[in-house]
């Protein structure tokens, strides 16, 4: 069967008429290219200005939040338990075991050394990295085969950190090496070699993408991610000796760090984002820690010899691991060095050994101590329903899926969140796109002869008890009252309306249909846009009183969809910031309630949050380029730590939209819009 | 992006010359408007769309027929364009914008004033309709 790329290809074939003639006789313009210029894009969204103004006050907010939310999880049950692959601060590093080169963990205190059983581990392995969830490591070795540059091939791999599913990512006759992995997980920035010249590049954890970002004769190599995911800092000898830059991920705004003759290596960010550690000889050789902005350049620890001091920052900054040669003829040894106090604890000694990393080293600015209660996988079990889920909602052990059958019919459907199984259904007119759950109710915003009701379904039964006529979605049920959307009389006239007993006490002009709406933190929060003219227009978010409507807070975020979830302690979103605002990707942050401080939070690979719950926020996870990669959940405190359930699909894209989260049974349930319709998600195994 | 969009508009609106006025119209507004439009490119694909779906609208109320296709459709492209016009205007402008143009979604679900969850369940629609028109046709 062809899919539809290619059964349109003949498309391509079409001569296309001379359009410019036409143009340029309306506008006398002879140089149209040149008058239009190329799409560029702005240096940074004023979405990611703001926020980055508003860290520093997340910052100070955040830490109090911290508190609640331990105290919190402190009386949740049941007793957590760490699966077997996930660790819990480990130090990776590499050594020579039987003459060949593997990869070991061994715990912060030195003790439980152990190798990673790797089947068909490539020579040579080193540099291992741990991703951000503790999950895999990445690192680099030789495959064999013939190379474009002496010394042999070099290529970069990911292994569980069980040893299990060895892949390669890269794949060339050049070498690729020294992996760093992004703070959300989904890239990894590498050196690569093809013709002589290393150079930093980046890529998705599957290879896909790759782009280089330096391009100059020097030497450019070890990548070191930000914690915010913004820069990387790099070793370049572009100005005469190796010295420490950095640099925007995307290869601009390259700033040097260190300005001194001597050699400079291995340059490591540390938690908080203010410091970073490197390798460097400028008063002996040793490990040494500077500020972000280079400042204040200190020796932490001496070496024996000038060599690579790969150091390695723990989960809350307070220390460092290393290895330090300890002179000619004499064996390097894995240490770990307490910043404050500055005493060494040796881990291992002898041998060759080389490259510590510590897992969930790039962790969040609180310092909060890394979840016990992360989970690696998720279970899927699917729901075979035939046809597409156009909403899903969950709540008190019950999921509500909207779907259109084969026939094209469409209903409602009820299932036992606990079991899975269909209770029942309500025929439909028409497919919702939203589903708002009541206390014994169901909302159903639906189309009967080309125009909107707002259906109540009483959720026992699924009979429809109240119809409203005017009303669509989104839908949320508030106490006694539900909040829906009323289009108004066109494109720009839609107000969020609150419904009380049949009647309307509260009506908020929103512009445009908002994509989502909430209850989260005593507010709703709602999508604003308005258009002018032909122009998409851009929006924000409204804070409304749920009571009495009144506008509590209005956030500018210059974009044109949002999708909200939230709780007490926060209201994430990720946004599309449509044609008119910086640019057509998605982008995720989080809204403090306390301040209406917006900041950044994962990355702009997360996107549609659609639920809070167990301590993280549950998004439809994509690389960005509008594909879906599967459901996720990202803890809510960090905004680092991600476990995801790669939900299969016959076309990923079109798989697993709509989702919604039941806390009664702390299952995720996702809608498909081809093939198998409902897939139920454990949040922990 | 100008021979792209034609493309894409002539198979939406089954009009090479209505695709081509609409084209010219939305880049002759776009440097109309200048450093007004941050993202020339989305601008330009959503206001080519609205002018063609426009003038496609008053056609349809003025009852007026086809226009002749002065335009010489090369043979390959004829089952195709006929099969396009099969389709609803709905699932044929999201098969042309998102699967043949590569629009993202989301920038597709605007251009329709649309949610994105529509977008997928009229593609969903429009790729198995169109495959069964063609298939047949080869068959």
């Amino acid at each position: 069967m062809r899919d539809a790329k290619d059964l349109l290809q003949p498309l391509d074939e079409m001569a296309e008429p001379d359009i410019w003639a036409e143009v340029s006789a309306a506008t006398g313009d002879r140089d149209l290219h040149a008058g239009l210029g190329p799409v560029r894009p702005r240096s940074a969204p004023p979405f990611r200005r703001r926020a980055v103004i508003t860290l520093a006050a997340l910052a100070v907010v955040i830490v109090p939040f911290a508190g609640l939310w331990l105290a919190f999880r402190a009386g949740s049950s049941p007793e957590p338990r760490v699966p077997s692959g996930v660790s819990a601060e480990l130090i990776a590093y590499s050594a020579v075991v039987d003459g060949r080169w593997e990869l070991m963990t061994v715990h912060p205190d030195g003790t439980s050394a152990a190798m990673i059983p790797i089947a068909g581990l490539p020579e040579n392995a080193t540099h291992p990295v741990w991703s951000p969830d503790g999950t895999r490591i990445a690192f680099d070795a030789n495959p064999g085969g013939t190379s474009s540059v002496e010394g042999g091939n070099r290529d970069i791999y990911v292994v569980n950190a069980d040893g299990s599913e060895l892949t390669r990512v890269t794949n060339s006759a050049g070498w690729e090496y020294l992996p760093s992995w992004s703070p959300d997980g989904s890239r990894i920035a590498f050196v690569r070699n093809t013709d002589g010249n290393d150079d930093i590049w980046i890529m998705d954890l599957n290879g896909d993408h790759p782009r280089r970002l330096t391009d100059d004769p020097s030497l450019d190599i070890s990548p070191s991610w930000s914690p915010d995911g913004t820069r990387l800092a790099f070793i370049s000898n572009r100005d005469g000796s190796p010295e420490i830059y950095a640099m925007d991920v995307d290869g601009t705004s390259v700033v040097r760090l260190t300005h001194d003759d001597a050699y400079e290596g291995h340059p490591a960010w540390s938690p908080d984002g203010t410091s970073v550690a490197f390798a460097s000889d400028v008063e002996g050789p040793g490990l040494y820690v500077m500020d972000a902005d280079g400042a204040n350049v200190r020796k932490v620890a001496p070496s024996g010899q000038v060599g690579p001091v790969e150091g390695a920052w723990s989960v809350d900054g307070s220390a460092i691991a290393f290895v330090s040669a300890q002179g000619t003829d004499l064996p390097p040894i894995l240490q770990t060095l307490d910043l404050a106090t500055g005493s060494t604890t040796t881990l291992r000694s002898g041998g060759e050994l080389c490259c510590p990393d510590w897992s969930g080293q790039q962790g969040s600015p609180t310092a909060a101590p890394k979840d016990p209660r992360v989970v690696a996988t998720l279970a899927t079990r699917a729901i075979g329903l035939d046809g597409y889920a156009g909403a899903v909602a969950a709540g008190d052990g019950t999921v509500w899926v909207a779907v259109l059958g084969a026939n094209q019919d469409a209903s409602l459907q009820r299932i036992d969140a606990a079991t899975g199984d269909l209770e029942g259904s309500l025929a439909l007119p028409n497919l919702p796109s939203f589903l708002g759950v009541g206390d014994g109710t169901v909302w159903v915003p639906v189309m009967r002869g080309g125009a909107p009701e707002l259906l109540e379904v009483d959720a026992a039964t699924l009979e429809v008890t109240t119809t409203l006529p005017g009303f669509t979605g989104p839908v949320i049920a508030v106490g006694g009252a539900v909040w829906a959307v009323d289009g108004g009389l066109g494109p720009g006239d839609a107000s969020l309306v609150r419904i009380e007993d049949g009647a309307v006490t509260v009506r908020v002009p929103v512009g445009e249909t908002p994509f989502d709406l909430v209850e989260a933190a005593g507010s709703i929060w709602v999508q604003e846009r308005r258009d002018e003219g032909d122009v998409a227009g851009t929006g924000g978010v409204l804070r409304l009183d749920p009571t009495t409507g009144q506008v509590l807070a209005r956030l500018d975020l210059r974009a044109a969809g949002i999708w909200l979830a939230g709780d007490d302690t926060g209201v994430w979103l990720s946004a599309w910031l449509g044609p008119d605002g910086a640019t057509s990707s998605a982008s995720s942050a989080v809204i403090v309630p306390d301040t209406n401080a917006i900041a950044p939070f994962g990355s702009i690979y997360n996107f549609r949050p659609f639920a809070v719950g167990d301590g993280r926020v549950w998004f439809v996870a994509g690389p960005g380029d509008g594909k879906v990669h599967g459901i996720c959940g990202i803890d809510e405190m960090g905004g680092v730590s991600t476990v995801c359930a790669d939900v299969d699909g016959p076309d990923l894209e079109m798989a697993h939209d709509p989702a919604a989260f039941d806390p009664l049974t702390q299952t995720l349930w996702t809608g498909s819009y081809a093939g198998k319709v409902v897939t139920r998600i454990e949040a922990r195994p | 992006m100008g021979g792209k969009l034609w493309r894409a508009l002539t198979a939406y609106a089954g009009d090479p010359e209505l695709a081509k006025d609409a084209v010219a119209e939305a880049f002759t507004q776009a440097l109309g408007r200048g450093a007004e439009i941050r993202s020339p490119e989305a601008w330009i694909w959503r206001a080519a769309f609205r002018i063609a779906a426009g003038e496609l609208k008053q056609r349809s109320n003025r009852g007026l027929l086809e226009g002749d296709l002065a335009y010489e459709m090369p043979e390959s492209a004829k089952d195709l364009m006929a099969a396009l016009k099969r389709l609803p205007p709905r699932q044929r402008a999201v098969i042309v914008f998102h699967d043949y143009a590569d629009r993202p979604s989301d920038e597709v679900a605007g251009i329709l004033g649309v949610t994105r969850a529509t977008v997928y369940v009229h593609l969903s629609e429009g790729r198995r309709r169109l495959r069964r028109m063609l298939e047949d046709h080869d068959a």
